[in-house]
């Protein structure tokens, strides 16, 4: 029961690289459908050829955020096993604080963004006439069946990690830091195809959005509590180095 | 395999349960469609929120027409709307007679166009490049800015 099964862990951390792979890429497979074009010209539209493809969503990308944080924890218990014991440890705590820092910046970026689409998209909705056809034109068809896919693939990836995960070493379930990491990963999913599921098609965009705002502050909730979590570590890491040091100079002096 | 712990199979069950929740999403998106999206309880929400778009400052208009907050139109005439940092801003037009109006769309290149009856105010959004819009009529007033004049 003490030792780690190593080939599902390895499983589990392939498994979660593809979830975070999947998210950043998502927005390449997503947004191919024709948008709302039938309602833009019922609305006096004249829509030029070539506008129907439209980048899809931001809240699958924006998961991210999210899921990179349990990946790092998985890659640093990977070094773990790789590395020596003494690296690892000291190690641990700088890479947790520049990875915190890292993320933080990222996420309050992304933050500002997905903020400052969420007020165009409802400027333009409640601008009539003319700021509601550029809104139907411009993100009134939102691909939900490609985006539920999409989450539904994520789902059962994190599943697979997760399960992987556990098998590898059930004694990861006491880890309430690592238990708490996948399931705010799993309820970001389950978040998401609520959002996008509790409207009609035409406002998915928005709810969208609101998605991509939830999982960018939960993102940097999370870093704030991994950069807290690493000064610890630093703080004995440059202790064991120090001491380590006196005592090499003290063997160099006798 | 060892048998499971209390906590453990609290954990499990709270695993399942957002799985369900997730498939359960998954399966019960509103497929509904709505005439008008402006009636959603939401939208209305973050309307109130957010605010309406500012309305255009006056000194960003131009037009040869355009005498004291009115645009006295033969055939046509094109109402110039000057740059500003305003993300979105709504130009309020009422014409006396019928309208024809044609506006480039905001964050996008789409030519619109719009029909506007005699005596009904019509807003025309505008982004931060500002834009060109032409009304053509049959001798007309259009007041800006939606007062009556």
């Amino acid at each position: 029961m003490d030792r780690l099964r190593t080939p599902f862990f390895f499983v589990a951390l392939v498994a979660l690289g593809l979830v975070v792979a999947v998210e950043t890429g998502s927005s390449l497979l997503l947004g191919l459908t024709t948008p709302a074009l039938g309602t833009a010209t019922e609305l006096g539209a004249d829509v030029p050829p070539g506008v129907a493809e439209r980048p899809g969503g931001i809240a699958v990308s924006y998961l991210a955020l999210i899921d990179v944080v349990l990946l790092g924890t998985a890659v640093l218990m990977g070094v773990a096993i790789l590395a020596s014991k003494r690296l690892h440890a000291r190690a641990q705590g700088v890479a947790t604080l520049v990875g915190a820092i890292i993320l933080i910046i990222t996420a309050l970026v992304l933050l500002f963004v997905a903020i400052a689409k969420l007020i165009l998209m409802v400027s333009l909705l409640l601008a009539f006439p003319f700021g509601t056809i550029v809104y139907l034109i411009l993100f009134g068809s939102f691909p939900r069946g490609e985006a539920a896919t999409v989450l539904s693939l994520i789902m059962f990836l994190k599943v697979v990690a997760i399960a992987c995960l556990i098998i590898a070493q059930q004694r990861f379930l006491q880890n309430k830091g690592l238990v708490a990491m996948m399931i705010t990963s799993l309820l970001g999913n389950v978040v998401a195809v609520f959002l996008h599921g509790i409207v009609p098609g035409i406002l998915v965009s928005i709810t969208d959005a609101i998605a991509g705002i939830v999982f960018a502050i939960v993102g940097i909730v999370w870093a704030i509590i991994l950069l807290v979590g690493s000064i610890p570590a630093i703080v004995r890491a440059v202790q064991v180095t120090v001491e380590s040091s006196k005592q090499l100079k003290a063997a160099a002096a006798t | 395999m060892p048998a499971l712990t209390r906590g453990q199979k609290i954990l499990a069950a709270v695993a399942v349960l957002i799985v369900a929740l997730f498939v359960t999403g998954v399966a019960t998106a509103d497929d509904g469609t709505m005439t008008d999206p402006t009636d959603n309880a939401l939208v209305q929400t973050l309307g109130d929120w957010f605010g309406d778009p500012d309305p255009v400052d006056p000194s960003d208009l131009s037009a040869p027409c355009l005498t004291d907050g009115v645009l006295v139109v033969e055939t046509g005439c094109v109402l110039t709307v000057a740059a500003a940092d305003s993300d979105l801003r709504e130009v309020e037009l009422r014409p006396d007679g019928p309208l024809r109006l044609v506006t480039r769309a905001p964050h996008d290149d789409t030519v619109l166009d719009r029909d506007v009856p005699a005596g009904e105010p019509i807003r025309v959004a505008v982004d931060d490049q500002g834009v060109d819009i032409t009304l053509t009529c049959d001798k007309c007033t259009v007041t800006l800015g939606g007062s009556d004049g």
